[in-house]
This record gives C-alpha cells, structure tokens and sequence, in this order.
C-alpha cells in the first residue's frame, strides 16, 4: 500500500515532513519527486512513475502532499487518503501551509504515525484521532503544552470535553461509532443544519443550457448531548411517503416547500445508516460531536438558474462590442451578493471602455473586465456595455467564457428544503434545531 | 533551508540536561530541531544516537514519540546502538495503557533490524489477545511486518496462521486489519495464496457497516477472494453491498463498485434480481467525477476501460464529461478520450461541438489532441466525417500553427479513410504549406500529398526539389525520407516531363549520402524498376490505394478483464496489466466457478480487435520483406496495425499506427 507519505512547501520544495513506512525506501527519494514534479513545469499530471515507484500528489494551497509506492496500489484510496489528512491537517491546525507544518512538526509526525499503519490507512475521524492523540499526552505526566494547546483551538465543542482516559480512546477507535464518544453533555441542546449548494451552469450567447448541475452539501453542527438518534426528512422525490407526523414544524422558511426535488446522487457521511437509507431514504445518524458534512448530492433536473445573462458580442476589425444583460429570476425579497461577472478580453488590449450596473474595472493582468454589480434584488436587470480595441497578431483570440460569481442565502438553487429534524435520546431532551440554505456560483459560465 | 539547519554538536548539551530541565522544556525544543533535520536530510544527526536512547527513557509520551521516530529512521544506519533501545521498549509492552503498549509494538516491528523483529515475533504473537481492540490491531500489522521482514524464517508459518486466526475476532476493525494485512502480503508473495470461504465472506460482508470507512475498503477487497460457487450466494453478497455505493468516501465507493462488478460476473439474470444495478454503478461512476480533480482523473482512466468492457452495464452520456476551461490538462485530455468513446452516429455533433471547444485554447496539448480525435471521430463513424472535415479544416485555416500541423495530419487519415470523399480539400491544405512547414509530421503528410495528388499541388516538382536539399541533409527522419522517395516516383509516373529533373536527383542523394539502409536500398529498388520497365513501375507503385479500417482504442479482452479486478488502481489509470508495470505484481484473472457467466461478445462499433501491438513496426527489414513478397496488395486488410504500413509499405508516411496507445504520452505530460 503507501510507502511514504512526503509533503513539500511549494516554493523552495523543501520537505516539510517525510514518513516511509516500509519497502525500505531511503530518504534520498525526497530528491526524485522534487526534481522530477516540483522543479520540473513539464510534468502536470497528480501521477508519476519511475521505474516501479509511483508519486501520487495532491495540491493545498502552496504544499505539495505527496505518497509513495511501489506497487499498484488503489489509486482511488490513496487520493483519498491524502484529502482526508489534508482536512484533517487543517481542522487540527487552523491553516495547513508552510508555517503551520514547521510550527506544529512534531504533530504532523503524530499524525501520520496514528492515521498509517503498515502502509494501510486506519482512522482519519477528527474526532477519534483528536482522542487517541489527547489520550496520549494525557497519561504521560506532568505534560506539557503540547497537543492539548493545540487540540482546544482545533474545535468549538471541546471547551467543557473532558479528555478521554486512554483505553476510552482506543475503544472509541475501534468501536462501531468510531465519529462519537460517549458522555457528551450540553447545557443547551442545538443542532444547526447549514444546506450550501453550488450552482455549476454552462450556457451559449443566447442564454440556452449546455449543463446545468448543483452540488449541494449538508453542513452540520451538533452540540447534542448523550448519543442522539438523528432522522432528517428532506423534499426528495424518490424519497419514501413523508411522514406526516414530523411534517407539521421546522421549516416554515424553507423556499419552496411543497415542492419535491429529484437528487441523482447521494453521498452520505459515515455516521448514516446506509441500509436504512436504501432500503426507504430515511437519513438517520447518530451525529459526530460539532461540525461535519452530513451528505453531498447532485441534482442535474429541473434547474432554474438564478442569474440569467444574454450577451451580444460584435467583433469588427481590431474591436470588440460586448451588450450585456443579467436578469435576477429568484423571487423579489431575496437579494443576491458579491454579484460579479467576469468578461474576457484579449491579451493585447489596448483600450478599454464599459459601462454597466454597479461598478466596472478593466483587469489587465486577468485579461478581463470585472463588472461589479454588487447586491443584485431578485427580479431586476442590469446591464452592461464595453468596447475593447486590441491590436490583431496572427494568433487568432479565443476567447475563453464569460464567468460570474454570486452568492444568494435563503435559497436553494436545487429547491432542495429540510421537512424535519428529530433529535431522540435516552434523556429525553428538547433540542433546538436551525437550518439556514445558501447558493453560489460554482463554475458559472457563459461560452462565447 | 539553512536557517533552520542545526549540527549535532550544538543539540547535544541540550538533549543531555538532566537537573535543571523542568518538565523537559529544553529537551523537547532539542529534540524537535533533531526532528527537523532528520526531514531535511541533515545526516550529521545520526551522530546523537546515544543522547536520543538516554532520551527515550525519560516518561513523556511526546519525548518517547520524537525519539522513536528517530530510532526507526536511523537504526539501519547504528545497528548496535539501536539495541540499546529494546530494554526501554520491553518495559513499554507491560504498560497499563493500551495507547503505550500500541505504540511500544509499533515502533518495535517497523525497526528493519534483526534483534528487534525477533522481539516482535515474540511479542506480538501474545499481544494478538490483548483485552483492548487497538493493541490487536496494531498486533495484527507488528505480526504481518514480522512476517514479511522474514517469509522463509523459522516462525513463518506460525505467524501466517495466528493472522488468519484473527478473521474471527469479535472486533471489526481488527478483522479488517487481519485482512488487509493478509491481503498485502498474498498479494506481493507468489509462494502464499488467500481463500476465504463462505462462511466469512457473508460474516465480512455482515459486519461492513459496523466498522469505519477504510476498514469497509479493506473487507471489501477480501471479499473479492472468494470465488462465488453460485448465481445466489453472488446476488445475495451483491445486494449486501449495493448500499456502500452511497459512502461518502471515494474509497469506499470504488472498492464497493469493484466488488460489485466481480460479483455480477456470477450472477445470472442480474437484471431482474436486482433491477437498479446498472444504474446504481452509473451513478456512482457520476459521484467519483463529481469529486476533487485528482480522484475525477482516477475515474476517467476507469471509465474508458469500463465503456469497452461493460458496454451492457455502464450507460453514459456525454454530459458529465463536458470539458470545461478550469479543468486541468489531465483532466481535459482525459475526457477527450471517453467522449471518443462515447461518440455515435446519434451523438457525433454533440462530441464534435465539445471537442472544438478545446480547440484554440491556451493549452497546446489539449488543442492537438482535440483535433486528432476529431479526426479519429472522423475516421469511425462514417456519418461524422463530413462535420469533423469541416471544423478540422475551419480551425487550421484561422488558427494557430500547431492547429494546421496537427489538422493536416488528422486529414491523412481522413483521406486514406475515404479516398474520393475529400479531395476538394486538398486545395486548403495546399495553401497551408508555411504554416506546417516547421513540423516534421505534418511536412512528412504534406510530401505524401505532393505524390498521391499531383494534379492538385500545382508546384508539386518544386516542393519536392526543394525538400531534397535539406531531407537528406542531417539527421532527418527516415520517414521522411521514404515519403519523400515515393512521392517523387509517382509525381514522375504522372508526369514524366515535370518531375524528370528531380528523380535522378533524389535517386543520386539516396544513394549516395549516408542515410538509413532502408532509404537507400528503397532508392536503388525504384531506380532499377524504372530503368527495367516503367509501366510497370506504375502498376506497382500507384495502384488504387484501398480504404483503411480504423478503430477505436481497443485493449485487448484478458487485459480488461484485469483492470476491471483492479478497478481504481494505478495500472487502471495507465490501462495496461499490472504485471507490465511494477516488478512484484500477480496477475489476475475471474476464477473458474460453476457460477462465473460466460461473457458477452461486446455489440458496438468496435470489433474484434488483436491485442495492441506495439505502435509502429519495429523492425524495418520487415517492412521491406513484406513489401517484396506480398505484391501486389491484398484487396482485404488485416486488424487496425496492419492496415497502414505492411501492405502499402510506399505509399502513404508511417506516421503512427491507428490504434495508438497513448497513455504514455499522458503520463509526461
């Protein structure tokens, strides 16, 4: 399986940290990936193999993160394995990147020592991880400010968690409810249900669909005590007849809630029961302590874009003629942010002049224009205007698509809305439950 | 990196302070510089050994991990005092917390080092029983290290069998590491093999849900070692599955979608026992490529094998595999190649529109590759060829030279494919002479033209006297050469009196000037059959060139079978067996069972195709064998690799072979 884990900062390739597990690797292959990915700008595939050992790399930011092999391993696991040690870097440091590697060195070794054995992956729960380290540095005595300075930044919850005695931390390890230990308690019981979606939207000039797709995420923090059965009804069409008992509270404000919203792919956190769910849809879980991702989906049908643009363009000669529009289809109480739209130009521009809706600003090293509009009401226009000389060279302009970004809260773009939300323990507590929804653009993208 | 390289002489008071040292402050802070420059290299810390072991007995959990860490880096490098360490870690095994005692196995058995894995036979054969699930777990793996460190040794056999003992532990997790650990270590030792029967593999398949996700992974490959007897026992183990299709971890899906393929291998009438099973692993498929770039580019790699391998099962359509201007290069070519596969007579303009879109984009590997599957789309589906002319034809007259170059090249295959169909864009390829010159592929084409349509390029004497000068002149490319020889013989054939200054000329140069043996006995050949009788030379040189066969990539039947067994590894991503790849790889095949389903000819355009052969004939004296013997042409071609090249060995560039596999070239990118 792995051999090694390296990981390099980005700009002078040092090695931050290298782990080999087994194979006898020598150390001096730090070298090989440096030379033949970091140094080398030919080379732009996540995937080398020399001879029969084999880099697969993933990119944070300014860090490479980098496992060896020798074998033809499960590609898939290993890509994997080095995102969840990527988020699991980040919760546990705040920012994963150069600094933060050298200033928390010792802990990163910790964690590859605990997240690897053999070459095989073995827990990458936050929360079971946090346990086995705090565990450790819990019995040694008269420790230190190591990890547990470190471990009470890394999550909100944890101020009142008492640290768990060892065996508890390695029977929660092992355990079948790995994410979760036991004796959580709070004083006030709450579970805030966040539903982000990405709005991905390719269209031609006239505004016609090429694709259209949402990624959507339940984002959710539970501060519950005890170990609380969570079942979360949602408007999903294929879903099983909503129960009615459940249906009459919770989400008066969701946007369109009579409504049912085909979702094509689900991919569900490993606290869900996934025999449950397939056999009838309900989503039920016992939730890890504070933040996690519940689900991912994907909803491909029936997808109304929230921002429409219709673009003219007129190329003549030297110039080029933009006559924008954008039309807000969401409903009139609801205000999207940050609207902005990006409008290529070619890269031997010489003069730029546009006019449009908020603001507008010719970014030359970007070779684009960014028009600015700001806060965008649902149901409004707004328009945009721009001639741009440029001198001709034989290469012909391509001209890559226009892109715009948005954010929009209170509204799903997948009209995907939580019916209800039960919380049930042993103790019988009442928990208070939120759920807010906002959309974005995600590759929003006009081809011209 | 300087600044925070440190010598040994300098950290060793440090590590050494006894008294004054409150709650190890000043050690710690040593032993963390130590530990940096270990990760830089610094070698001269192999000179703190003694500190680092005198460190180790100090009772601080963070202290004992540094000073591991350094054991294991370093123990090859001081064998005899690494042994000084085993009294400390001795004492660690006896301790009352489970973490220490983990830890203690840990670095014991990743010491590669005799004293120390002959303590970890000893050890961790008992430590198997230990109350605590974690310490069995990392027994399990000391016990796996111990084995591999010595298969041949005195204890292995005994070590096998305590690892196989752990299949039933009542505990999950450790179940999982005694698989994944035998899993390992059959799978890189030709001498051992694992079964597992039916009984455990229903009791794995039981027990899935209860354990985490990369435990799920590792029961799910051992499920995949048992050989299902019958079509039942595969659908009840597949519909225990199907639901880890919906993890949330992309390692999980694809170990369950492996799996599952496996399994539906012996299961009949799949389709009405479990009615959503297509289309389940379809929509896994949509999951993985919704996922970060680089486990998207895993996926891509396995659809390309999965659409000629299970065309019955896997349905795409072209839309997840829009292209779009964030992806990145591997990314882009990647999904090239699936829409190639994907393209039908249905679709063809909907593949075309994506593949132009990639066109004329900053990127140049991706704008070449696009318009070579256009003119592969081209040269596979008939009813494309005329849209796929048009935009190959539109963007190497407005675009970018290595658009021309790369266009040109794409219309050879186009021409050879349907000889009378194009002709009339011969004329625009014609004008494009300055744009492609600089490329030696697309001026080799550009020669090839000047011969087979001497009527259109007008100035097809000049061009051609003109190459001579500098063809033959250095190290050019034989092909070239050869092109260059052929297309003057048949410029001449068609008009004697244009052409009459220039043949002899080229016959003097190719046969005097010292190029390839080939270029020059092919010289000699033409000069004594157009002296001996030059009608013919003409027969023989410009007979009607037959239509060429062209395919998709095609790999061949074995070679799927595997990657499907080994879906999502790296040899997936590469498309070629794992045994041709990495050193220590077993080959596998679906195991013979009452159950195991013959399989179904695939029903596409694709045909029955030879295993790829290399890409381009290797040896040239067997070109020319075969251009002696196997006159005149045979009317009817062979496979894909023979239809370009053998049977027509003068006439048209040897460019690459149709069915060209490009992997590699994706690989350095």
């Amino acid at each position: 399986m792995i051999s090694a884990v390296l990981i390099y900062g980005g700009n002078r390739g040092e090695v931050l940290a290298s782990r080999i597990y087994k194979d006898g690797l020598r150390r001096a292959i730090t070298d090989a990936f440096r030379v033949q990915v970091i140094s080398n700008p030919e080379n732009r595939s996540p995937l080398l193999t020399l001879g029969s050992t084999s880099f697969l790399h993933i990119r944070h930011g300014d860090l490479y993160i980098v496992a060896v092999t020798r074998h033809d391993v499960d590609a898939m696991l290993v890509y994997e394995f080095l995102y969840k040690f990527t988020d699991l870097c980040v919760s546990q440091f705040g920012t994963f990147d150069e600094q933060a590697c050298h200033k928390n060195v010792t802990l990163l070794y910790e964690l590859l020592d605990e997240l690897v054995d053999f070459g095989y992956p073995q827990n990458t729960d936050a929360d079971a991880v946090k346990q086995l380290l705090a565990g450790t540095s819990n019995s040694s005595q008269g420790s230190s400010l190591f990890p547990r300075s470190l471990m009470s930044k890394s999550s909100s919850s944890s101020k009142s968690q008492p640290t768990a005695p060892s065996n508890q931390a390695t029977q929660q390890a092992t355990g079948s409810v790995s994410w979760r230990r036991e004796g959580i308690k709070y004083r006030r019981n709450e579970v805030f249900v966040d539903i982000f979606e990405n709005f991905n939207l390719l269209t031609d000039l006239r505004g016609n669909v090429i694709s259209s797709t949402v990624d959507g995420k339940i984002q959710v923090n539970s501060h519950l005590s005890g170990m609380p059965q969570c079942r979360i009804g949602l408007n999903d069409q294929s879903g099983h007849e909503i129960d009615t008992e459940y249906d009459e509270n919770d989400d008066k404000s969701s946007p369109r809630s009579r409504h049912t919203v085909k979702i094509t792919d689900f991919q569900l956190h490993q606290c869900v029961d996934l025999a449950r769910f397939n056999r009838n849809r309900t989503v039920l879980f016992v939730p890890p302590d504070g933040e996690f991702e519940l689900m991912r989906y994907q909803v491909t049908d029936n997808l109304k874009a929230p921002i429409n643009l219709q673009v003219d363009v007129d190329k003549s000669g030297a110039t080029i003629h933009y006559n924008i529009r954008a039309k807000a289809t969401f409903e009139n109480k609801l205000v999207a942010g940050d609207v902005t739209i990006y409008v290529p130009v070619p890269p031997n521009t010489t003069k730029v002049n546009s006019n449009g809706t908020g603001k507008t600003k010719y970014q030359s090293s970007d070779n684009r224009v960014m028009w600015k509009i700001g806060r965008f009401t649902g149901g409004t226009d707004a328009s945009f205007e721009s001639t741009i000389n440029y001198t001709q060279s034989n290469m012909p302009w391509n001209p890559p698509p226009i892109k715009a970004e948005f954010s929009l809260s209170q509204y799903c773009g997948s009209g995907l809305s939580v019916r209800y939300l039960k919380v049930e323990d042993k103790s019988n507590y009442t928990a208070l439950k939120w759920v807010r929804y906002l959309t974005r653009a995600g590759s929003y993208e006009t081809r011209i | 990196m300087s600044d925070r390289a440190a010598s040994a002489a300098e950290l060793r008071a440090d590590l050494a302070v006894d008294k004054k040292d409150k709650n190890h402050k000043t050690k710690r802070a040593a032993l963390r510089k130590v530990i940096v420059n270990m990760t830089i290299n610094n070698t001269d810390m192999i000179n703190l050994f003694n500190e680092i072991v005198r460190c180790m007995a100090v009772d601080d959990l963070e202290i004992k991990k540094m000073c591991f860490l350094y054991l294991e880096t370093y123990a090859k490098s001081r064998p005899v005092l690494a042994s000084n360490a085993l009294d400390i870690l001795e004492n660690d095994f006896d301790s009352s917390s489970p973490l220490v005692r983990a830890l203690a196995l840990r670095t014991v058995s990743s010491v590669p080092l005799k004293p120390f894995a002959e303590l970890t036979c000893k050890r961790s054969l008992a430590m198997l029983k230990d109350q605590d699930a974690y310490v069995r777990k990392t027994a399990v793996f000391a016990v796996a290290k111990a084995w591999s460190a010595d298969p041949k040794g005195p204890m292995s056999n005994e070590l096998l069998k305590s690892l196989n003992h752990m299949l039933v532990d009542q505990n999950p997790s450790v179940v999982a590491a005694a698989v994944a650990a035998l899993n390992e270590l059959t799978s890189h030792h030709k001498s051992i093999v694992l079964t597992i029967d039916e009984f455990t593999v229903f009791q794995f398949a039981k027990i899935l849900p209860d354990c985490n996700e990369w435990s799920q992974v590792y029961l799910l490959n051992a499920i995949m070692e048992y050989v299902p007897q019958s079509s039942i026992k595969a659908i009840r183990l597949i519909k225990m599955i199907m639901p880890r299709l919906k993890h949330a971890n992309a390692a999980v899906i694809t170990a369950a979608m492996r799996t599952l393929l496996f399994l539906s291998n012996y299961a009949a009438d799949l389709e009405t026992e479990v009615p959503r099973f297509g289309e389940s692993i379809d929509q896994a498929i949509l999951l993985l490529l919704a996922k970060p770039a680089e486990i998207q580019y895993v996926m891509l790699r396995n659809c390309i094998m999965l659409l000629q391998h299970r065309p019955d099962l896997v349905h795409l359509d072209t839309s997840p595999f829009v292209i779009k201007s964030a992806d990145p290069v591997y990314i882009k070519i990647s999904k090239i190649e699936v829409l190639l596969l994907l393209s039908s007579p249905k679709n063809y303009s909907d593949v075309i529109f994506e593949l132009e879109t990639c066109i004329g984009q900053e990127d140049e590997t991706t704008s070449r590759r696009a318009i070579k599957t256009i003119g592969r789309l081209a040269t596979t589906i008939p009813e494309a060829a005329d849209s796929c002319v048009r935009v190959i034809m539109r963007n190497s007259m407005k675009g970018t030279d290595y658009n021309a170059q790369e266009g040109i090249v794409a219309m050879l295959q186009i021409l050879r494919r349907y000889p009378d169909k194009f002709i009339h864009v011969v004329d625009d390829i014609v004008s494009l002479k300055d744009t492609i010159w600089s490329d030696v592929k697309a001026r080799t084409v550009f020669i090839w033209l000047c011969g087979q349509y001497p009527s259109i390029v007008q100035d097809a004497p000049a061009i051609l006297s003109e190459e001579c000068k500098s063809a033959f002149a250095s190290a050019s490319s034989s092909d070239l050469q050869l092109t260059l020889l052929t297309a003057a013989i048949k410029l001449f054939l068609a008009y004697p009196v244009r052409a009459k200054m220039l043949v002899p000329r080229i016959f003097e140069i190719a046969t005097t000037v010292d190029t390839s043996p080939d270029v020059r006995d092919r010289a000699f050949m033409y000069w004594r059959l157009l002296s001996a009788d030059a009608g013919k030379t003409r027969d023989i040189v410009t007979t009607h060139l037959p239509a060429i066969t062209c395919e998709n990539i095609v790999i061949d039947e074995a070679c799927l079978e595997e990657l499907e067994l080994r879906l999502g590894h790296l040899s997936t991503v590469y498309l070629k067996p794992a045994a041709s790849l990495f050193r220590i790889a077993k080959p596998m095949k679906l195991e013979q069972s009452p159950a195991l389903l013959p399989r179904l000819k695939t029903t596409n355009l694709r045909k029955n195709a030879p295993p790829p052969t290399p890409t381009r004939p290797q040896n040239q004296m067997s070109r020319q064998h075969s251009m002696m013997f196997a006159h005149p042409p045979r009317p009817s071609l062979g496979g894909p690799t023979t239809s370009f090249g053998h049977n027509q060995p003068m006439d048209s560039p040897a460019l690459e072979s149709l069915n060209e596999f490009e992997n590699d070239k994706l690989i350095d990118i």
